[in-house]
């Protein structure tokens, strides 16, 4: 992702280094350490916070109100509460979605297709991120249609 | 469902998975699983599971 990210800066005529100057944080799957990033972030003044994942927008979200975030892909906007609408975001947020949970739905559908015997399936889940609730109540009724218990 | 809350849990958490003979492992997309991906397809393999590429049949 960084690379492509930077490729892209290049093109637009950004060099970092040059004219350009990113901060760069990461929470390395520690998620208890986002808001303070978030918060130093802004402490430092930055004028764009890139974020990656739902966590992390979660926090700049919380860290700012005035600085413009972009999310480099996170789960459902709406029903994690870090957009008002996908058509009206509103507040100071915009960028691409993961739409986790139609995608969890699918990926369960072609487990059922590897898988056809399978009844009872293990579901790892974070429960320190918000999009783990929302894809849970989500794929509740797929689940049930494909004959699968959650254990 | 196990929920974890960090790395410390998640060899515990699929050990209990095995333990409940589950047949099959989702990992839901998260920068946690995503970072400590190979300890998790390392805890799954020590219960027997096979890995496949985002899916272990358990």
């Amino acid at each position: 992702m960084r690379q492509g990210i930077d490729a892209q800066l290049r093109e637009l005529g950004w060099v970092e280094g040059g004219n350009l100057l990113i901060e760069r944080r990461y929470a390395n799957g520690r998620a208890e350490l986002l808001q303070p990033m978030a918060e130093e972030l802004v402490r430092l003044k930055v004028e764009l916070i890139g974020t990656v994942g739902t966590q992390a927008a979660v926090a700049a979200k919380n860290a700012t109100t005035s600085i413009p975030i972009v999310m480099f892909g996170a789960g459902d906007p709406v029903r994690t509460g870090l957009v008002a609408s996908l058509a009206r975001p509103g507040g100071n947020i915009t960028g691409l979605s993961m739409v986790s949970p139609e995608i969890d739905a699918k990926r369960l559908a072609l487990l059922r297709e590897v898988l056809p015997a399978a009844q009872r399936i293990g579901v790892l889940v974070n429960s320190t991120n918000p999009i783990s609730a929302v894809v849970q109540k989500e794929t509740e009724p797929v689940y049930r249609s494909l004959g699968v218990q959650r254990s | 469902m196990i929920a974890v809350a960090g790395e410390s849990e998640l060899e515990n958490a699929v050990a209990e998975i095995a333990r409940r003979r589950a047949q099959a492992l989702v990992v839901s997309d998260d920068a946690l699983f995503y970072v400590h991906r190979v300890s998790i397809m390392n805890a799954a393999q020590g219960t027997g599971c096979r890995p496949w590429s985002r899916v272990q049949n358990c």
